[in-house]
């Protein structure tokens, strides 16, 4: 069970704007204490398979990435055993109902929207620690 | 010869008619019958058509000599006429039916 | 004397009948001489033979000599004894020229004649051959059936049917099939790559949109003319619309004819539907009745998508002042509303009373991005029936409205009962 606000979030982004927005959301949000940044997806397994890296308490993720994309990286990260129990979650600018039901299939625990307004931003970091709680 | 007893057309009349397989004049035989028989007896009539080549034991029974042969077996008395019918005057005053 | 009188009446009596009788006998002793009669019953130890006169079976040997099926007669060997007109057509050789040969000689493999005699013995009388004319000119498929004459007579009947015209039916059904298959394939990877495309291009558009809207809401504009301050506004607005419009198209495009279809039971889609707009459903105080509903066999995603469309817009319509009352059940089993189709359908109605539509409308609503109202009266892109009728498209149904302004609109659901 992860300390409740002491978390370590990894968060793999490929749009340096996002980038900005959603690691400074996080990084604002008290119960957070390390957020790190990814490019892509192969960069997020990358960083998980090293081992000189400690396992983050969360993943984020963005579906769209070059390279490697989210949906595959999850495919992976969800199928290997030490990392499997790690609360894995996604997010988008768009809303494709299959991906969302790849999603809930593989047991990612949430898909949320890309915010239009940096307020929103800010629920996210909540709507996750909510979840983990739960 | 001897009328038929009740000779008119009111009377229920029974016959038996012998025919072989698909004989030309077995086919006549049975056309021409119907025909008389519906025009004169008019539904007042029973009509039972026994192939001998399948029915042998009716030949014998009825002691068929030639085929087609039409045998009226009622009214009494018992009428016997050889051939295809088509002689249609000879047929109904054998069978004294009138025209 | 008047034993006499008996005696003679007696006699006289006895003279008629023997009269009958002799006239009886006489006819038929004419009817033989005058060749009334076509064959002859004679006796031999008691049993009857019947003698055909020459003429007596002549109907039958027309028959065979000339209907439309070919005819034959074979010894146990296979030597043509007899053949019909129709096989000497048959194989292009005249009979005269087949008779006397051997019936394998006209299959172009002779080695299945042994085994057509041999699957006499345990009742197999037909087959399929290949046949062919001595010149190998024609070959032709045709269908026999075997008559074993024996013991009446030492032969074998056989009955030929071409086969060619059904052939070439079958060929030509097999080839329309493979062609409709290539269709199709052809079809759903067009398909396919249409919803790639969108999916690709849409994502691509709304990555900027969103930026806009993001960092337009971020401009401080409480220091602006009222003219800038208007114009950041619109730029937000239209930001947003075209964020609504490439959301809708994505959907449009999204459901195709090939999800995957399971059992679904509609009262479940619907009650999901229903937990999704609580917040709208209560807002408005709607409410949402459900009677018997079926169970098909669907697209979860695409029913739910449906459903929701469908729901949305009758809480979305509804007359000012009146709460919307929305009623969603089966009708009974009925033929085809759709003309030359015999299928059978199940029927879901989702009734509301709401604001309705005139006549002269109810066949706009079901085209893309086509609306009724002004964009401020009623929000949406007019984008929500077409994917519904795109949805029941994809499912082999239908739908139809019926509608009375200002008292309320009926959508009519046909899906096909498989």
């Amino acid at each position: 069970m992860p300390e409740k606000y002491n978390l370590h979030i990894v968060i793999a982004e490929d749009d340096m704007d996002d980038a900005d927005v959603i690691t400074e959301t996080f990084n604002n949000n008290p119960s957070f204490s390390k957020v790190s940044l990814v490019a892509n997806g192969e960069e997020l397994l990358n960083y998980l398979k090293d081992t000189s890296n400690e396992n983050p308490d969360v993943i984020l993720t963005d579906i769209n990435m070059p390279i490697v994309d989210g949906i595959e990286a999850l495919q992976q990260i969800l199928n290997t055993n030490e990392l499997k129990d790690i609360p894995c979650f996604v997010y988008s600018t768009s809303i494709n109902p299959s991906y969302k039901e790849k999603c809930d299939d593989m047991g990612v625990k949430a898909y949320l929207i890309k915010p239009y307004s940096f307020e929103a931003f800010a629920e996210i970091p909540k709507t996750i620690l909510s979840i983990i709680q739960a | 010869m001897e009328d038929s007893s009740d000779g008119t057309s009111t009377t229920k009349h029974k016959f038996m008619l012998f025919v072989s397989g698909m004989s030309v004049k077995s086919g006549h035989a049975i056309e021409n019958l119907r025909k008389i028989c519906d025009t004169y007896l008019k539904n007042n009539y029973e009509l039972e058509i026994v192939d001998i080549s399948r029915d042998k034991e009716q030949a014998i029974i009825h002691q068929i000599v030639a085929i087609p042969t039409l045998i009226k077996t009622y009214p009494e008395p018992k009428r016997i006429i050889l051939g295809d019918l088509s002689d249609k005057e000879k047929v109904l005053y054998i069978l004294n039916l009138s025209q | 004397m008047k034993e006499n009188k008996q005696d003679i009446a007696a006699l006289l009596a006895e003279i008629e009948s023997l009269k009958e009788e002799l006239y009886e006998s006489n006819s038929i002793v004419n009817a033989i001489k005058q060749g009334d009669v076509d064959a002859l019953v004679v006796s031999s130890n008691g049993v009857p033979e019947i003698y055909s006169l020459e003429t007596a079976d002549y109907t039958y040997r027309l028959l065979i000599e000339k209907f439309g099926q070919g005819a034959l007669s074979i010894s146990r060997k296979g030597l043509i004894l007899y053949c019909n007109e129709y096989f000497s057509k048959l194989v292009g050789i005249p009979s005269e020229k087949i008779i006397g040969n051997y019936l394998s000689e006209y299959f172009v493999s002779p080695a299945q004649f042994v085994s057509i005699i041999e699957a006499l013995r345990y009742g197999i009388t037909t087959h399929e051959i290949l046949f062919k004319s001595e010149n190998e000119k024609k070959i032709f498929p045709a269908y026999i059936a075997l008559t074993d004459l024996e013991p009446a007579v030492e032969a074998i009947g056989i009955v030929i049917t071409d086969l060619t015209e059904k052939k070439k039916h079958e060929e030509a059904l097999i080839r329309h099939q493979a062609e409709l298959e290539e269709k199709i394939n052809e079809l759903n990877k067009t398909n396919r790559n249409l919803e790639e495309f969108i999916h690709v291009i849409s994502h691509d558009l709304k990555e900027p949109l969103r930026k806009i809207v993001m960092n337009t809401s971020r401009i401080d504009d409480s220091y602006f003319k009222e003219s800038d301050a208007r114009a950041v506004s619109v730029m937000k607005l239209s930001a947003l619309r075209l964020n609504s419009l490439v959301d809708d198209l994505v959907q449009y495009s999204s459901h195709t004819a090939q999800e995957e279809r399971t059992e679904i039971n509609l009262q479940t889609v619907i009650s999901e539907v229903i937990e999704d707009f609580e917040i709208v459903i209560s807002d408005k105080k709607a409410i949402i009745k459900t009677g018997k509903l079926p169970v098909i066999k669907a697209s979860r995603v695409q029913m739910r998508q449906l459903f929701s469309n469908l729901i949305s817009n009758a809480i979305k319509y509804s007359r000012t002042n009146t709460a919307p009352i929305i009623e969603i059940f089966q009708e009974e089993n009925l033929d085809a509303e759709k003309p030359n189709q015999n299928a059978k359908f199940v029927k879901v109605q989702i009734k509301d009373n709401g604001i309705g539509m005139e006549e002269n409308h109810l066949l706009k609503i079901f085209v893309i991005f086509q609306r009724l109202h002004a964009r401020n009266e009623y929000s949406g892109n007019g984008i929500g029936l077409a994917i519904c009728k795109k949805i029941m498209e994809n499912h082999s149904g239908n739908i139809t409205v019926e509608s009375t302004l200002n008292e309320g609109t009926t959508f009519n659901l046909y899906f096909p009962i498989i």
